[in-house]
């Protein structure tokens, strides 16, 4: 089992650096855990690059574990309706 | 989201005053339904863009603000005074939360319980809104091309819905939809958001920085088209957004997308939403750091001073080309002096509506009824200009509303209408700008200012002064002739420091007054600090300029007049200084021919001797420097395109020392004893 870390900040001005790390992490065989307890900023373009990279990771029909994601993090997912695809439930609180 | 922020503040700070106004035009004119309109329209725009800027206190705030003035539009609320001077109040507690923002800083305890303390006042005027309970529909399923699974079911009967696809570039442009998203669901309630990635392409494929992403939103609550359309203004011309009114999205469930529905406000990017409020300032105006026209002017001035040096070298080396050529760089240069200046040039009407709001509440304070009438607001003066003036007007506004205008009572015993008129004119003249504050009440008590000014020993007891005289006592330092120190005015500081921030902008104030009648103060501005038209005359090696506007006419002194301090001129005696003994300028020789320069300023003449006429410039005004402070009528320096310095002529402080002059001879006339010592 693998390990990735996200870093706190997910943003327009972060996405390109993190494109790469995370197209290498695609190829990860079996199930790979992507710690997501830093992320303090995310924004749509984050949000945008983390779909891609989940529907990537599906489609190569590997198992990908979001562990321990932060309350921002969850908070965005769940604005936009997202949870679900990240196999993620709604947490208390938001904002 | 710096931008934003700063989109907002300077919005914030437009719809304010325009709230502010609205309200006050509907204090006078309560059946006015457009000034509802206007008034609701600033606030429903100040609570949507706080909100996206974050500034959550503020759209909280003016949420109340903005549900009061919304039952007004419908009807169900007057415009009472009561309610005005509430809503009155709310603005300017919206202005200080606006402020605190700014500021970054927290709301303070005060500002807090200030807050709360309006919004308990504002309650009562809140009829309870009407329920908002919807008939149980049937449930909608997702069918948005994604392969998310469907939301928590929502009831889209009584939703709208609002479908946005973002433009690629969105995020560039510095904005976030994630945070337009959030503020739409403090406005209503989110019941389905779907995040459409059907264009998003493969992990390796895409272009992270650009935006492939979708959504279609379900929201319910009190909203209206206009409303939704706002939380998405700052993107409009970057997306396509389509917003479906409630029971439109019932008829066409489940079609989530709704490509084609009936009737729908789709609002295209770049298409004019019918009767929906632009933003402002999208017309056709476009808004300019001040700094930055600051920058051009500088750079002007600096073009001003080498096109001067470039023309005199060519003058001096006799070439024709290079001279004509140089011509009409300086003709171009001119030109683009001109429009820079026009560039800074605001209109003072929006200065004198701010005294709407100091008229009126000063006024229920003194409890005296007074209006506010405003002329030649459109008259255009330089920015820098209009900000200084406004403490000085507002002195004398307060001024007038305090000492000019009498009781109700005594103008009714006078003769008077009851309710007092103070108005507030501008228009051009010669050059500049004059600005009146005119009230018809009582007008200056003479006699009182003349006891007081000799009690404060700024005139000798014996003194015979005109009346005219007299009245500008008022502007000596250390003056004040309230027989009741007020919270408003008279407290000794005043008339004074009116008059010296007004010389500061080279400019001056005078005092009309007629007993029983009332008051006019006059102040006279140059149209613009920074670079001038000028006339340049030399004494000895010394350069002069002097505004060219001012200047009347030149004439030869005769030897005949040479002697004295007047001479005549079209049948008049025209009193004359020697700018050579006024500047102590140290010449070897006594000059062969000397000129009169006649310069007029605010209906007076004076005659100005120099020895040598080199003609008209344009002038870049630089500041003395403190060290200079001390001399009187130099209001400045100006480098000449030869490299030598010239002085700017202070005409207004020269007429001024003419002037004390002349009454320190009238005084030592009346003391034979004093002149004999």
């Amino acid at each position: 089992m693998s390990h990735l870390s996200l870093p706190p900040e997910l943003r327009i001005d972060d996405v390109a650096e993190l494109q790469k790390v995370l197209l290498e992490a695609v190829q990860v065989h079996g199930c790979l855990t992507v710690e997501a307890a830093d992320v303090c900023e995310i924004d749509l373009a984050g949000v945008q690059l983390l779909i891609a990279f989940q529907r990537a990771r599906s489609a190569l029909g590997a198992e990908t574990v979001w562990q321990a994601p932060s309350a921002t993090l969850v908070s965005a997912l769940d604005l936009m309706g997202l949870l679900p695809m990240f196999g993620l439930e709604p947490q208390g609180e938001t904002h | 989201m710096e931008q934003l922020t700063e989109v907002f503040l300077t919005e914030a700070a437009d719809q304010l005053d325009a709230l502010e106004d609205a309200l006050l035009a509907l204090e006078r004119e309560p059946q006015d339904t457009a000034t509802i309109h206007t008034a609701f329209r600033a606030a429903h725009t100040i609570k949507g863009s706080s909100g996206m800027a974050d500034a959550h206190a503020v759209s909280a705030f003016t949420h109340a603000v903005e549900n009061v003035l919304d039952l007004m539009r419908d009807g169900r609320q007057v415009p009472e005074p009561d309610l005005i001077t509430l809503l009155l109040q709310c603005t300017d507690h919206m202005h200080a939360l606006v402020d605190a923002f700014a500021g970054g800083n927290e709301l303070d305890g005060r500002l807090q319980a200030a807050g709360e303390s309006l919004g308990q006042r504002l309650h009562p005027w809140l009829t309870p809104a009407d329920a908002a309970d919807a008939t149980p529909a049937a449930a909608s399923s997702a069918t948005a091309g994604s392969a998310h699974p469907p939301a928590p079911a929502g009831n889209a009967s009584d939703c709208w819905h609002v479908s946005l696809r973002m433009g690629a570039e969105i995020f560039q442009r510095g904005v976030d939809p994630v945070r337009l998203i959030r503020y739409l669901g403090t406005l209503g309630e989110l019941v389905r958001v779907v995040t459409i990635d059907d264009d998003l392409p493969e992990l390796d494929d895409m272009d992270a920085e650009l935006s492939y992403l979708g959504f279609e939103i379900d929201v319910r609550g009190q909203l209206d088209a206009g409303t939704i359309e706002e939380v998405f203004a700052f993107v409009r011309g970057d997306c396509e957004l389509t917003i479906t009114p409630p029971r439109l999205c019932a008829d066409a469930t489940p079609a989530v997308e709704a490509e084609t529905p009936p009737v729908q406000a789709t609002l295209a990017p770049k298409a004019d939403s019918g009767n929906a409020p632009r933003p402002h300032g999208a017309r056709d105006h476009l808004r300019v750091d001040a700094d930055k026209l600051d920058k051009l002017m500088d750079l002007v001035g600096e073009l001003v001073i080498a096109g001067a040096a470039a023309s005199a070298l060519s003058a001096r080396k006799r070439d024709a080309e290079l001279t004509e050529a140089l011509h009409v760089v300086s003709r171009r240069i001119e030109e683009l002096r001109e429009s820079a200046m026009q560039m800074r040039m605001v209109e003072i009407g929006a200065t004198f509506n701010r005294f709407q709001r100091v008229v009126r509440d000063l006024s229920h304070e003194l409890g005296k009824d007074i209006e506010l009438l405003t002329t030649g607001g459109e008259t255009e003066l330089d920015k820098s200009v209009v900000e200084q003036i406004s403490d000085p007007l507002m002195h004398l506004v307060r001024n007038s509303i305090d000492h000019g205008i009498e009781p109700a009572e005594l103008r009714r015993q006078r003769g008077k209408l009851a309710r007092g008129q103070v108005t507030l004119a501008a228009c051009h003249e010669g050059g500049g700008i004059v600005i009146q504050i005119r009230d018809d009440g009582g007008g200056l008590n003479t006699d009182r200012i003349l006891a007081k000014a000799i009690e404060r020993k700024l005139v000798p007891a014996n003194a015979t002064l005109g009346e005219t005289e007299i009245h500008q006592l008022i502007f000596e330092p250390g003056f004040s002739t309230a027989d009741q120190v007020t919270a408003l005015s008279g407290r000794g500081v005043g008339m004074d420091v009116v008059r010296r921030n007004i010389q500061a902008l080279r400019g001056t104030v005078t005092v009309d007054s007629r007993a029983g009648e009332g008051c006019i103060f006059t102040i006279r501005l140059p149209l613009t600090l920074a670079i001038i038209d000028g006339f340049r005359v030399g004494v000895g090696d010394a350069h002069f300029v002097i505004p060219l506007e001012i200047v009347g006419e030149c004439i030869r002194l005769t030897e005949r007049d040479s002697g004295c301090a007047y001479m005549t001129l079209h049948g008049e005696m025209l009193p004359y200084v020697r700018l050579r003994n006024l500047f102590d300028v140290m010449a070897d020789t006594r000059p062969q021919v000397e000129n009169v320069v006649v310069v007029q300023h605010a209906g007076r003449k004076v005659g100005l001797v120099v020895e040598h006429l080199y003609g008209e410039m344009q002038a870049v005004i630089k500041p003395m420097g403190r060290l200079f402070n001390h001399i009187q009528g130099l209001a400045g320096s100006i480098l000449l395109g030869s490299g030598e310095i010239a002085l700017f002529l202070d005409v207004p402080a020269l007429l001024r020392g003419v002037d004390e002059a002349e009454r320190a001879e009238t005084l030592v006339t009346s003391h034979p004893t004093r002149r004999q010592a």
